[in-house]
This record gives C-alpha cells, sequence and structure tokens, in this order.
C-alpha cells in the first residue's frame, strides 16, 4: 500500500478512489480568513482537497487570535490572507495553498472572471449585500456556462452561540447516495435464470444438511410460486394474504429452529411488496433536462433519459429499473450462494449493457460520440438507479425577492425550532443596513434590543407572520453575542459546512438543501429551504 | 455546575482509594454466585482470587458423549458482557461442532451473544452441545458426516475417541471419566 | 500601552462577551468576574489525543482554559494524518499526547497542557479528582466503560465536589454523538450500552465450511488459520507483515470457494476493525463537546441534557435527547453504603448481618473486594476453597475504609458498600 493510500486510509472507506480524485481536482476560494472559514478549509485541507485561495485584505487583530487557530500572538499586524494561508498550509503538503492580500469587490472589479477558476466558493464576515452579489456571479456563472462548470456558493457565518450555513449549487446531481442497501431481489418477479434457480433445490428429498442450506431466496421464490399458482398469478397483498405467505413457509420446516426459513419469514413483508420503479425516479424521467437533452448535457441526464427508455422497452426491463446485483449474506452452502450471486450480477450485467447501446444511441443523437460514457460508469449508474437523486438549491437573490412565506409562517409557529435564529440573522443584516454596525458590538449593548426588535418587527411583517413569533429574549440574546467569535461554534460550523462541501465535490452522499442552522445554546440544529 | 463546585480550588487531600471494580468483574461475580449448575458439570478456579479466568468440566450422563469429562476453559474481559466469554475446549475431542484445535461452534458464543446472556446460558449451552451435537453446522465436517450418515457408526468412533483412539487417523485425548 | 487584561479582553471578545453580559433567557446566569478566573483556573482532563482529542485541545485552549491535561497511551501512525491536524508526517512514531501538548502549548500562547503518555488505568482516583470536568474523545468502547465507572464511583452525592462532569464524544464516518455525563445525576455511559452496536461475529461454522463473504474468508484466515501456524504468538495487526500474511491466505481461501472482493484493505479492515473517520466529523464533535464544556464550567447558558447524535449521510439532521437511566445498570443504578462493623467480628458474622438488615435483606450474598472474592455461595468449587474465609475476622480480610462489592439474587445488580472497621 502506497503512502498516500495510508494516509488517507480512513477517508477512502468512505468515498473511495473516485471521490478523493473529485477532491483533489477541486479548488476552492475563501472570502476572509475568519474563525469558520479557515476551520472549514483545515477539514478540505486534511482529506486532501487540491488547492485553496484566501482572499482578505485585512491584518490580524487580537480578537482573531483568540478564535482563530491559524494565527498566533506573533500573528498579530500582518496579513490575515498570508498568515492563515501558511499554517494552513502546514497541514498537507498535497493542498497547494495560495492568498491574495485584497479586498474582494477591489478584486472583483479588476479580474470580473476572478471566481471562475474555483470549484466553491465560500464567504464568511461579508454583509449581506456583498454575499448576494458574490452569489449572484457564481449562480450566472453556472446558468450561461456547460453545467459541469458549475461553481457551488457557500456562505457561513457564526454569531456568539449561533451558527448558520448557506449552500447555492444550481444543480447538484448524485449516482451514489450511499442507501444502507441496494439489495433488489425481485422475489414478486423472478427472471427466468432466477425462476429457474429454485426449482434445483428438491425441498423433500435433500438431507437436513442441505435443506439446512437452502438460500432463504429460493425458499422464498418456491412459495411466492405456489402461492400465485392458488391466487390468479397475484402476489400477497393485504396482512392478511401475508401472513398466510408466511403460514405456507412456515409449513415448509422441518424442525423449529431452521435458520434459512427463519430469514425467509422475515422477509416475506419487504418481498411483497412489488417491485415498481419509485416516484422519485419517475419525476427524473419527466424532468426538463431530459426532454432537452443536448450535446451540452451532462452524463447524468444523457444516463437518465437512457434509463427512461429502458424501462419503456418492456421486452427488455420487464417496466422496471435495471438490476442492482447484490445480494444479502444469508444462510447457504458456498456453492449455492455464489451460484446465487453469480445469477443476479450476470442479469445486472445484462441488463447494464442493454442500457448501455440505449446510451449510445441517445448520444448519437445528441450529436456525441456513442462510446463516449465508460462502461463502468454506466453500470455504476445501473446499480444505484433507484437511489439517483438530484438537489436544486434556490439562489440566494429569490430567497430574499421571493421569500417562501408559507414554510416560514409553518417554522416560526413551532416555538422549539431553531429557525427563529435565521430571522434574527436577517434583522441583524437589516439593522446593519441603518447603522452601519452589527448589533451587541459595543459597550452600550443593550441599547440595541430596540433598534433590532423593530428590524425584526419589519421582517416579519414583510412575510406577512404575526410580529410576535419572535420573543423580545432572543432578540436580547443576540445582543448579547454582539457579533462576537467564539472558536467552539466556528469549529462546530467549520465541521457541517466541510461535510457538506465534501458531499458536493466528490457527489456521494447527499447535501442538506439549502440552510443549516445551530443554536449552541440549545444543542441543536435545524434544515430549511429557504 | 459552578454552583456545585462554588468556585473552591479542590481540597488537595483526598484519602487514598483503591482501584474501582469493573462492571465486567462485578457482573462475572454475579453470574458466578448465582450459578445452577448440575451435578454432571464443576468449575475449576486455578487461582480462587481470579474470577475472569477459570474452567469447566461437564460429565454428561446420557448422549452419545456420557462417560466422558470434557474440559473448557473461559476466559472472560474487560467489555464483558458487552463482548461474550472465550471460551475453548482443552482437549482434542470428535465432535461435529467442536475442532481439533478446540475451537466451539456455538451461536452464542459468537453471532447471537447478547449481554443479558450469563455465563450460565453459557454453560447450559456447551452441555448441550454435547447431549445434541448438530450435524448441520459442522465445524469438524467429517464427524458430522458421519453423524448425518451413520448414527451407528458415529457412536462407535465417538466411544473410540473417548477412549484416546483415533478416527480417520486423527489420535484424540483420552477423556473418560476417572473413578 | 495594552496591559495583560487589556489583551485578554480583546482576545477573548467573542467569549467574554457572553460572559460579561447578562442573558434573558438563561436568567440564572450571573455575570461576574470570578467565572472567568474560573476558566483561567481550572484544571480539565482531556482523554485522549486522537481525530477527537486533537480538536477538543485546540477547542479548550481557544475557549480560554489554561490548565490542561491529555492522557493518550498511543503513538502517531501515517493513518492518523488526514484528520488529527497537531501531528506531521515526521511526527510519526512519538506520543500523541506529548506531540499534541507541544503544539498547541506553541500556537497558543499562554495555555499550559500536560501531556500523560499512558494508559488511563494507570492513573488513580488522586488523579481524577483534581480536575473540573473531563472530556473524552475515545475509541475504545472499554476505555469508556472504566473511566464512566471510575467517576461514578468517586461521585459522592453528600459531596459536590466529587461530581466530575463527563463530556463524551465518538464519530463514524459522517456520524457522530455528543453526550454530557454528569455522574449519579444523569444517565451514565453504561446506561445506554444497549445503544450500541453490537460486535460482528460470523458463525464460526460458517467460517470454517460455508464462508460466502470476503470478510469469512479473512476471519477464517484470522481466527482459525493464524494459531494453527502461529502457536500462541498473537497476529500483530498494526505489522505489515502480518497483515499481509493474513491477506493471502484469506486471498487463497477465496479462490478456493469462487469468493471476489478479498483485498488488502478489506483484510486490515476487518481485522483492525476499521472504524471511517474524517476531520469533518470530528471538528462537530468535538466542538459540540467543548461547547458543552464551556458552558457548564461559565453557566452561561444551559447545557445539553444530555444526549445529541449528528448524522451528515444524508443532508443534515441531529437529534437532541434526553436518555434516560437506568435504574438497574450496572454502574449508576448500583446502591453505594457506608457502615461501620466491629473488625474483630468475623466474615460470616457480617454475611449473617446483610441478611438479617431490614433494608437489605439479601439471601445469598456474594463478597468481594476490589475484583477479588471474599465469599461466594456458588458455585461449589469456589464455595469450598472460600470458605476458610468465613472463619476469619474481618480485620484480617481487610482495611477499614475499604469498598467491597455485593451482590445478591435480590439485587438489581450490586451493592457498594464502604465499610469502616471499629
Amino acid at each position: 500500500m502506497d503512502a498516500k493510500t495510508q494516509k488517507y486510509d480512513r477517508q477512502l472507506r468512505l468515498w473511495g478512489g473516485n471521490g478523493q480524485e473529485a477532491l483533489e481536482s477541486a479548488h476552492i476560494l475563501l472570502v476572509n480568513a475568519s474563525p469558520v472559514g479557515c476551520e472549514v478549509l483545515k477539514n478540505l485541507i486534511l482529506p486532501g482537497i487540491g488547492q485553496f485561495t484566501i482572499v482578505d485584505a485585512g491584518t490580524v487583530a487580537l480578537h482573531d487570535v483568540g478564535s482563530n487557530f491559524f494565527f498566533d500572538l506573533e500573528s498579530v499586524g500582518k496579513s490575515r490572507a498570508e498568515k492563515a494561508c501558511e499554517f494552513l498550509s502546514e497541514l498537507n503538503e498535497d493542498a497547494k495553498g495560495h492568498w491574495i492580500k485584497n479586498d474582494i469587490s477591489t478584486l472583483l472589479k479588476e479580474k470580473p472572471d476572478f471566481l471562475d477558476q474555483f470549484t466553491i466558493v465560500m464567504v464568511s464576515e461579508v454583509t449581506q449585500e456583498l454575499a448576494t452579489k458574490i452569489a449572484k456571479i457564481c449562480w450566472d456563472h453556472g446558468k450561461t456556462t456547460q453545467a459541469k462548470k458549475q461553481i457551488s456558493f457557500v456562505w457561513v457565518r457564526t454569531v456568539g452561540l449561533i451558527g448558520a450555513a448557506r449552500i447555492v449549487t444550481p444543480e447538484h446531481t448524485i449516482v451514489e447516495t450511499h442507501p444502507d442497501s441496494v439489495a433488489d431481489l425481485r422475489i414478486d418477479s423472478p427472471f427466468p435464470e432466477l425462476d429457474a434457480y429454485w426449482r434445483t433445490f428438491d425441498f423433500d428429498t435433500q438431507d437436513n444438511l442441505e435443506f439446512g442450506h437452502i438460500p432463504y431466496v429460493a425458499i422464498l421464490l418456491k412459495f411466492m410460486d405456489q402461492w400465485k399458482k392458488e391466487h390468479n398469478g397475484q402476489t400477497p397483498s393485504t396482512y392478511a394474504e401475508k401472513n398466510q405467505l408466511k403460514a405456507l413457509i412456515r409449513s415448509g420446516m422441518r424442525s423449529a429452529d431452521d435458520e434459512n426459513f427463519e430469514e425467509a419469514l422475515s422477509s416475506v413483508l419487504r418481498s411483497c411488496q412489488a417491485t415498481v420503479v419509485p416516484s422519485s425516479i419517475k419525476d427524473l424521467f419527466s424532468d426538463p433536462e431530459v426532454e432537452n437533452l443536448t450535446a451540452e448535457s451532462i452524463d447524468f441526464w444523457v444516463l437518465v433519459k437512457a434509463l427512461k427508455e429502458f424501462v419503456a422497452d418492456t421486452s427488455k426491463s420487464a417496466g422496471l429499473l435495471p438490476l442492482s446485483g447484490t445480494i444479502p449474506d444469508m444462510k447457504a452452502q458456498t456453492d449455492s450462494y455464489v451460484k446465487l450471486q453469480s445469477i443476479y450480477k450476470a442479469k445486472a450485467k445484462q441488463d447494464a449493457q442493454v442500457v448501455a447501446e440505449i446510451t449510445g444511441r441517445v448520444l448519437e443523437k445528441i450529436g456525441r460520440p456513442k462510446n463516449s460514457i465508460a462502461f463502468v460508469d454506466i453500470e455504476a449508474f445501473c446499480k444505484f438507479s433507484a437511489f439517483l437523486k438530484v438537489v436544486r438549491h434556490r439562489s440566494l437573490e429569490s430567497e430574499y425577492v421571493e421569500p417562501k412565506t408559507e414554510q416560514i409562517a409553518l417554522h416560526l409557529a413551532d416555538p422549539d425550532s431553531v429557525f427563529v435564529q435565521y430571522v434574527l440573522l436577517r434583522a441583524s443584516d437589516a439593522f446593519y443596513g441603518d447603522h452601519g454596525r452589527y448589533p451587541g458590538e459595543n459597550e452600550s449593548w443593550e441599547e440595541d434590543v430596540e433598534h433590532l426588535q423593530g428590524n425584526v418587527a419589519t421582517l416579519l411583517e414583510s412575510w406577512g407572520v404575526d410580529k410576535e413569533a419572535v420573543s423580545p429574549e432572543r432578540v436580547h440574546e443576540i445582543c448579547r453575542y454582539g457579533m462576537g467569535a467564539i472558536h467552539n461554534i466556528a469549529s462546530l460550523m467549520g465541521g457541517v459546512v466541510s461535510q457538506e462541501i465534501i458531499k458536493v465535490i466528490t457527489r456521494q452522499y447527499v447535501p442538506m438543501n439549502n440552510t443549516v442552522l445551530f443554536d449552541g445554546a440549545a444543542s441543536v440544529t435545524g434544515v430549511f429551504e429557504l | 455546575m459552578i454552583n456545585i463546585w462554588s468556585l473552591k480550588k479542590a481540597n488537595a487531600n483526598v484519602a487514598q482509594k483503591k482501584p474501582k471494580v469493573s462492571a465486567a468483574q462485578i457482573r462475572v461475580q454475579k453470574d458466578l454466585s448465582e450459578l445452577e449448575l448440575p451435578k454432571t458439570m464443576k468449575t475449576h478456579f486455578p487461582v480462587a482470587e481470579d474470577l475472569l479466568n477459570f474452567e469447566l468440566e461437564i460429565s454428561p450422563d446420557e448422549g452419545f458423549y456420557a462417560g466422558g469429562t470434557f474440559k473448557f476453559s473461559f476466559a472472560v474481559n474487560g467489555n464483558y458482557p458487552h463482548e461474550p466469554p472465550k471460551v475453548k475446549c482443552q482437549q482434542k475431542i470428535y465432535h461435529p461442532n467442536i475442532d481439533n484445535d478446540g475451537n466451539i461452534c456455538l451461536n452464542i458464543l459468537r453471532e447471537d451473544w447478547k449481554p443479558v446472556l450469563t455465563l450460565n446460558s453459557v454453560m447450559v449451552g456447551l452441555q448441550y452441545l454435547l447431549l445434541e451435537p448438530n450435524a448441520d453446522d459442522p465445524l469438524n465436517k467429517s464427524a458430522a458426516e458421519d453423524l448425518r450418515s451413520n448414527r451407528k457408526n458415529f457412536e462407535i468412533n465417538v466411544r473410540r475417541s473417548l477412549g484416546g483412539g483415533s478416527v480417520s487417523g486423527f489420535q484424540y485425548d483420552n477423556v473418560l471419566t476417572k473413578k | 500601552m495594552l496591559t495583560e487584561e487589556n489583551i485578554d479582553a480583546k482576545r477573548w471578545d467573542g467569549i467574554y462577551k457572553l460572559l460579561d453580559r447578562s442573558s434573558l433567557i438563561h436568567p440564572d446566569f450571573q455575570p461576574i468576574e470570578e467565572i472567568k478566573d474560573f476558566v483561567k483556573e481550572a484544571k480539565i482532563l482531556v482523554i485522549g489525543a486522537g481525530g477527537l482529542g486533537c480538536e477538543i485541545l485546540k477547542n479548550l485552549a481557544l475557549s480560554g482554559f489554561r490548565d490542561i491535561h491529555v492522557i493518550d497511551m498511543d503513538t502517531i501512525d501515517i493513518s492518523n494524518l488526514n484528520r488529527q491536524f497537531l501531528f506531521r508526517r515526521a511526527d510519526v512514531g512519538k506520543s500523541k499526547a506529548e506531540t499534541a501538548a507541544t503544539f498547541v502549548n506553541r500556537r497558543v500562547q499562554g495555555v499550559n497542557v500536560t501531556p500523560h503518555f499512558c494508559k488511563i488505568q494507570d492513573k488513580d482516583e488522586d488523579f481524577y479528582s483534581e480536575f473540573a470536568l473531563i472530556i473524552c474523545g475515545l475509541d475504545s468502547i472499554e476505555a469508556r466503560r472504566w473511566i464512566n465507572a471510575t467517576l461514578v464511583g468517586m461521585a459522592d452525592p453528600e459531596s459536590p465536589d466529587t461530581m466530575k462532569p463527563l463530556i463524551d464524544g465518538g464519530t463514524e464516518g459522517f456520524k457522530g454523538q455528543a453526550r454530557v455525563i454528569l455522574p449519579r445525576m444523569t444517565s451514565c455511559y453504561e446506561c445506554s450500552m444497549d445503544m450500541l452496536s453490537k460486535p460482528t461475529g460470523f458463525p464460526l461454522c460458517t467460517i470454517a465450511n460455508t464462508p460466502r463473504l470476503p470478510e469469512h474468508c479473512i476471519e477464517w484466515a484470522s481466527v482459525l488459520e493464524w494459531p494453527k501456524v502461529h502457536g500462541d504468538r498473537k497476529a500483530d495487526t498494526d505489522d505489515p507483515k502480518d497483515i499481509q500474511w493474513l491477506y493471502e491466505t484469506a486471498l487463497a481461501r477465496a479462490k478456493e470457494f469462487n469468493i471476489q472482493g478479498v483485498t488488502y484493505s478489506l483484510t486490515q479492515g476487518v481485522v483492525k476493525n476499521i472504524i471511517p473517520a474524517i476531520a469533518s466529523t470530528n471538528a462537530i464533535i468535538a466542538a459540540s463537546c467543548c461547547n458543552e464544556a464551556l458552558k457548564i464550567a461559565t453557566t452561561s447558558a444551559k447545557y445539553l441534557d444530555n444526549y445529541m447524535m449528528y448524522t451528515g449521510n444524508d443532508s443534515v439532521y441531529t437529534y437532541t435527547f434526553q436518555h434516560q437511566r437506568k435504574d438497574d445498570c450496572p454502574v449508576c443504578g448500583q446502591s453505594a453504603l457506608k457502615l461501620e462493623f466491629r473488625g474483630d467480628k468475623t466474615l460470616e458474622d457480617f454475611i449473617e448481618y446483610l441478611k438479617e438488615k431490614p433494608d437489605a435483606q439479601l439471601k445469598k450474598p456474594s463478597v468481594a473486594i476490589g475484583g477479588k472474592p471474599l465469599y461466594m455461595p456458588a458455585p461449589k468449587q469456589l464455595e469450598e476453597a472460600l470458605r476458610p474465609n468465613l472463619e476469619k475476622t474481618l480485620k484480617e480480610l481487610l482495611s477499614s475504609g475499604d469498598e467491597i462489592t455485593i451482590t445478591d439474587t435480590t439485587l438489581p445488580f450490586s451493592l457498594q458498600i464502604v465499610l469502616t472497621l471499629v
């Protein structure tokens, strides 16, 4: 095992070589070397992100030293961008760090396409106005270029014990969502090879050893077949019918503790569920991206289109998704298990080959070479086809211009919801608009409570929500925090946001949609689609 | 909590205390003192002060293995009862579920172990294995094969093995009960 | 000129706002100067200097704690470097506790981290009683059970100083949990043992005769084949040579049975029971633990009561709840009792007394001290071996102040008695 594999062993077990490769090709921008921003970078540099760039015009102050591990007392007065880059670079020689001592607004004026080079643009310690501006550049970039060149935007901040992060990725498609199990056994609708398989077991003449090792899949298939014969080809649907099937299986046991029969019995309910195309996948079939496929479309949508045609060709697919080809462990002799496994695998391969043929035709139709998607990728796509996922975040602009007032009212109706912190952060932004500073920053912090209360009321009114929805105690509390940075909260949010960024970059697991809030007083989080 | 500590510095002179007994040790003490063993089973503690390592002797009075005395070693670790005790057969015996190295295929010793089970459950399980060897989940494949195909022959082989004879070219330990 | 206080006020601006200002949400909080002094002076113990431990040390130092101790028996391995950010490639092989302490002391001026390069079991109650609170970042169930039992055992409800809050964190992949244990007040680690997934173990007969998964072949190599070939020498799972042997042996078996999927990495994963670990999740859980530590130490906001689970696989999901104490918990559910008894009386007299004592009413008590039995009513052989102790006086068997453990069918678990001989 090479040194790099050894170093990354504990994470490769999560996202594998392809995830690691994606991470190593990514470049993240951090605007402002805030405590939380540097914590996010730390958690991305350690697992080996390709490059990072820090843009910050400021110099290190004492309060930075007390809240950010990547400054020390000797850093005071030096460039925040340079110093943070230096200390962060020490974490991993594989990650390349860059720093620019400049203000992002000035930088964007000088170089309007500055952001184009990044996979992720993350901002913190910025005003709402600046965040919105940068978010829009990223959003428009994704709309005007090929979708594969999207820039994901992240805004993360902490105020006292509160943390918040917003992610904007216009469209995020995932094949490897990492479901708990991808087993797809087709007990209700066995394909011919599977049907032939269970018939090779003679339930009457086998000796006890062999009988005790008949794979439960064969047991289920046999008794399901019998049940169907007795019920006009129907599978059990009601609870009573499923119990009848169980009783039938039980009647076939030789002793009360045949483990393989126990396994079969405990799988009856799941196996009676008809194998169908999940509604979430049907929704993808009718997605505009599939309807309007072009040469610029990403592979994901090309494959969804092929999948749709595969399902439509019932002579080949029986109207079902391609088989995953994975089976769980079960009590069985080695030979019969390996045989069963190879039957499922062969069928999965066969399905994937059909999908590959269709994919070739689809590619040609949109003017791409017919082999331009590798077969291994098609195979993986088929294997996880029941769990494909598309996450589309709303733009930051629409969050402000077209607020989802109904949902907001619902969140605020729940007195325990962490959503109230969103209102307070938004009101604080409005306060900044009025005063050019954030509430509670000064010694006379309690004087800000009333002003902020006014900002809260205005905001709630604009949503048509009850003005009392946010208690005065809570307004007082955020003034108490006074925009102070507390390292624990920065570190926690740094962990949360870096997990999300890893999910976005690797295209594995499912990122949140679209705002996460953390209240460090109550130790709770909440995710809200705003 | 600061009120509980009342902002005082901890009193430096705390009396020297002995190390705490672990939850595993207490649980073993409880399990052992509540053992209800039939006459056919006996425990043996090489060091009476060490409750975590001991032997169990089973002398079945019926079944294929009647007339023999079988020794099992028990080793309980600090993670008991989260983890099962490690049990091995001390002698080479001819048994479908015990291999020639003393490994035992008993579900509650591995995949089906639960913390609510006790040392008593394990001992009862071992005795059951001697009374009713299970040919369908073999560890000693040829012994299981014998049991399945020809019970009479299996019985003869067991008899021979108990006296220290060999079966299929492998010599077993003499485990006949000493009178 | 900036005075030290001035520097402190600016440096800890974020935290001091929290500590200097009153709260309407936490009306009990009194923003007094002593709290800041307490943070500076309180001794905090960190158990484990691994993935969580490195984060915890950083977080405590940046919370303003200055007297921090860390204990870890491990040395640095190359596979730690993807998350244990206080270590570099050149540190491989060095003590984790010492390397981490040196790093934090250098980076965060004013803090004093004291390393202890040893096992937690090497330290006695005197050591643990010096700390205001203890934060655990461990990957071992056994070590957690030990420290939990030790702290619960030390807690004397009549003497609040003996209650050491224990904050425990754990992670696996994108998931983790943080919890606050107030010994004898809230549920303890042992109370929640049933929430743990049970250790995997495949049936021995499957491994021996009907392997189906690559894992079965690997277990065959390590459980059955290794002792046959290597005798009493245990496989060293940190030695690439031993892993290579297990891998090759497992691979040969897999070939024989037409099983696919045995790799070096899987072999290592199975025999070392490797749990995937990343920096992000450690950051979340460690920060949550330290956030609770700061809140508990300062009372500036309410603390976690008492369990938070975090899952990042599918979106972000946390579940914060109160885990209930178990009445029959072997550790915190056991009754503790202080008794005086005449030292010239025999053990038999004492056992008779326990049987007759109206609030005990024991039937067949067993008596042990420090894990060693004094008398056991069963099994027979042990009873016979220990019977002579019945005639001995308590003075001969133990010293005044010793803690003895009683079990009996009538007790939910056990009874601890601190016995003073008079």
